[in-house]
């Protein structure tokens, strides 16, 4: 868990640029949020594969928004309820069901729908929040953050000395 | 500055060169990650379409061994891309139970099959052919088994502590056997009318000793007579004479109730020997009755002579199909536990948060189908080569509401042929239904013995077969077939009358039907065999047997006849007794008649009023008497009673007169 703090802090504190943090808290949404071996779970690999994304944060990330998944399951379960079984988008959804990847991705899963639609709407707001999130930090509460007592204290504690390893790293 | 310049020596600017590249910023698109990306999908698709057939190879290998349990061996497996699908060749599956046989071997096989369905969980094989599909055929190494059962205790395997296998066929027993087994009524019956007679005999001698005899008849008439001479004097004489009556009337009365009771036996006893002697005389026909139901020569249903002959083969054609069915029922017993556990699990998946919503598909399959079969089958001496065809083939077929169907065929130019077209259907909670038609022409039959027992050996050497024939299964099994024998040729041997009848008969015979019908549970069918053949031998074992029974008749009623004439002569000398004992009783009656309780009544009356009328006459002459005095006297009375009112009237007389004499009248 400290480790994990450790890591975030660092990555914050580094000079990773604050779109790949930014891609990186956002995939983790994602990932997190859908079935890993899924069609959203390959989306997110490819992702991960083929652009610059900060994967300090996606993997401690991760872990947050997959707990994040169980706590919310009732509610993506409502929101994939309400899609599946709209009247208006019923040929819409029978016309995909005739699809393959439709099936395998168990997307006619009130569930497995709820959770890839929610993460893919939340996925720019996610995105541009955390971006601003992170300039902000750098601009305004790095210093003043340092600043604090308690901060200070966790300088000269464990946590600390863990962090600077990672950092040094 | 400028020394700062200066002082700077290759080596430095070198890293600035790379401190400068490191801090500028870097594009969003990892290229190393690009080619990454390429090189993992171009070595897993590649190394896929390179390795895909021993691949394959390994999985069908794999997953048949595991499932069947004993050694697989597969020469080759090719996969196919467009469309997707899998060619085997020489497929050879070891039988786990007999490791020196394979339980079934395939020259090629070719499957294609729907990767999208694949994916999904579903094995839809939308074509499947093969050739030289071969079951139980011989190994040509033994093939390994894996977890190797101990084999069960079959019949067969047990060691064999019954007695010689008994010698199977057609027992036929002789005429003298026929005899002794029939238990002769004609025998039976002059036995028991004897024993009726003896019972019944004493019966009426009993009921005759309690009636009166000859000096008893006469006692009464005298008694009577006595009776009808006593002449009444007095109310005594009444008295003894009616004391007298009434002893004659119970006498009278207890003999009559024993002559009714005489005759009552008498009729019983008459109707139970008239009954046992009736038995007797249709006794014979009785025993012809008999012998021909022990051998039903009237219904040839009932004789199943073609049974006897034909039931060998049935029985050995119903084991196969019933070995194929136990082979198969391990793999169907499992194939339901797997379903029974599918459905578990999605009993379970429910309880998750979520559900799947199903929407209607155009093209829906079940778990597994294969859409068209076209397989040749070569038969276990490989002497005949089946196609098989079969469209829609799945356990499942209710899932597209449609019914499988399957087609077997022998064609061998035009000689012989064989067709059976059937389909069938499952029902979602497991419960199959088929039905099929099926026909067959010229076949031609290889000599087989069909019987072999003591008496009679029967060989068909050779014969011709045609037949037609359906069945259903529906809970359970309802199959009929009619078979159509030509060019037939018996032969053979026979030790006995009879068998030597059956056995001309057979070989006279040059062709018959035969017709199977099969219902119930596929382990214990019950089978009807119904044959022409039925007719032809009861036909002349009727001609046999009856001429044979005409002689036994005569020999049997010749060494009867001493006992069954002097049992007939007895009973009529005994019925003649009976008709004199009826007379006799007759002539009892009429004597007692003669006492009948009117006359012995009417003889008190008549005595009665005799005696009556004399008291009535001796009372008048009394009373006359009496009357005749007590008019004297009432005479003598009267003068009296006069002679004193005269008397008196004189005196008074007197008196007045001399009252009168002082008297004065009116002076």
């Amino acid at each position: 868990m400290f480790t994990l703090l450790a890591k975030i802090l660092s990555v914050l504190n580094s000079d990773a640029q604050p779109n790949q943090i930014a891609a990186a808290v956002a995939l983790a949404m994602v990932a997190g949020f859908n079935p890993i071996l899924g069609v959203m779970g390959l989306f997110v690999l490819l992702m991960l594969l083929c652009f610059r994304v900060n994967l300090s944060t996606f993997i401690a990330l991760f872990a947050v928004f997959s707990a994040l998944a169980l706590a919310l399951a009732t509610l993506f379960a409502s929101v994939g309820e309400v899609l599946l079984a709209h009247a208006e988008l019923q040929s819409f959804w029978t016309e995909l069901y005739q699809t393959y990847w439709f099936r395998l991705s168990q997307l006619n899963n009130t569930l497995v729908m709820g959770a890839a639609v929610s993460s893919l709407v939340l996925f720019i707001p996610v995105f541009v929040i955390a971006r601003w999130a992170i300039l902000k930090y750098r601009a305004a509460f790095k210093a003043f953050v340092e600043k604090f007592k308690v901060v200070q204290s966790l300088k000269a504690s464990k946590f600390y000395r863990i962090y600077e390893t990672v950092h040094g790293q | 500055m400028t020394e700062e310049i200066k002082n700077t020596t290759p080596e430095d600017d070198k890293n600035q060169v790379e401190k400068r590249n490191k801090d500028k910023p870097k594009g969003m698109v990892r290229i190393a990650g690009l080619a990454v990306t390429a090189a993992l999908a171009g070595g897993l698709g590649g190394g896929l379409y390179l390795f895909a057939d021993d691949l394959a190879h390994y999985a069908l290998s794999k997953a048949l061994e595991s499932s069947i349990g004993a050694e697989t061996n597969i020469a080759r497996v090719e996969v196919h891309w467009q469309p997707f699908g899998l060619k085997v060749i020489d497929l050879q599956q070891t039988d786990p139970a007999s490791p020196k046989t394979n339980l079934f071997q395939i020259e090629q096989a070719s499957l294609q099959m729907n990767l999208g369905e694949l994916l999904l969980g579903r094995y839809v094989v939308s074509s499947l052919t093969g050739e030289g599909l071969r079951f139980n055929a011989p190994r040509v190494a033994i093939g390994k088994v894996f977890n190797e059962k101990e084999p069960e205790q079959t019949p067969s395997s047990l060691p064999d502590t019954s007695p010689a296998e008994p010698e199977s066929g057609l027992e036929i027993p002789s005429v003298r056997e026929l005899l002794a087994k029939a238990e002769l009524q004609t025998e039976i019956k002059a036995k028991t009318l004897e024993r009726v007679w003896q019972q019944e005999s004493k019966l009426v001698e009993q009921a005759f000793a309690a009636l009166p005899n000859e000096s008893a008849l006469k006692q009464y008439k005298q008694d009577w007579r006595a009776i009808e001479k006593t002449k009444v004097k007095s109310v005594k004489d009444l008295e003894r004479l009616k004391a007298k009556l009434e002893k004659l009337k119970a006498d009278v009365e207890s003999d009559r109730q024993a002559l009714k009771t005489a005759k009552r036996q008498l009729k019983s006893s008459k109707a139970k020997v008239d009954e046992a002697y009736k038995e007797l005389k249709a006794a014979p026909k009785q025993d012809w009755q008999n012998i021909k139901a022990q051998l039903p020569i009237d219904d040839p249903n009932a004789i199943a002579i073609a049974q006897v002959l034909f039931g060998k083969e049935i029985a050995a054609y119903l084991q196969t199909a019933q070995g194929y069915y136990n082979k198969a029922k391990p793999y169907i017993a499992a194939y339901n536990d797997v379903k029974a556990s599918e459905k578990i699990e999605a009993e379970i998946r429910e309880d998750t948060v979520g559900r799947d919503v199903e929407f209607a598909l155009q093209h829906i399959y079940p778990d597994w189908i294969v859409e068209s079969l076209n397989i040749s089958v070569i038969t276990p001496k490989g002497k005949e080569t089946y196609q098989i065809e079969g469209r829609d083939l799945t356990s499942q077929t209710y899932v597209q509401n449609k019914p499988g169907h399957y087609r077997i065929s022998l064609a061998r130019g035009r000689e012989r042929s064989f067709e059976l077209d059937g389909e069938f259907t499952f029902t979602e909670q497991g419960k199959g239904r088929t039905s099929a038609d099926w026909q067959l022409a010229g076949y031609k039959l290889a000599s087989q013995t069909l019987s072999k027992s003591k008496n009679l050996n029967v060989e068909l050497e050779q014969a011709s077969v045609d037949a037609t024939g359906d069945y259903q299964y529906d809970s359970q099994w309802q199959s009929r077939a009619n078979f159509e024998f030509s060019d037939t040729k018996f032969n053979g041997t026979s030790g006995s009358e009879l068998a030597q009848l059956t056995l001309n008969t057979l070989t006279s015979v040059k062709g018959f039907d035969l017709s199977l019908g099969m219902t119930g549970v596929i382990d214990s069918p019950d089978i009807k065999v119904k044959s022409n053949l039925d007719n032809k031998l009861n036909k002349a074992f009727k001609r046999a047997v009856k001429a044979r029974w005409q002689r036994v008749e005569a020999e049997t009623k010749k060494a009867l006849s001493d006992k069954l004439a002097s049992s007939l002569n007895l009973n009529e000398g005994q019925l003649a007794k009976l008709q004199s004992f009826d007379l006799s009783l007759d002539n009892v009656e009429a004597q007692l008649k003669r006492l009948g309780q009117d006359e012995l009544d009417s003889l008190v009356t008549s005595k009665k009023e005799a005696y009556e009328k004399e008291l009535q006459a001796r009372a008048q002459a009394e009373l006359k008497k009496q009357q005749e005095k007590a008019k004297a006297e009432l005479r003598k009375q009267e003068e009296k009673a006069k002679e004193e009112l005269k008397n008196q009237e004189d005196k008074l007389k007197d008196k007045l007169k001399d009252k009168l004499k002082d008297f004065k009248c009116c002076e």
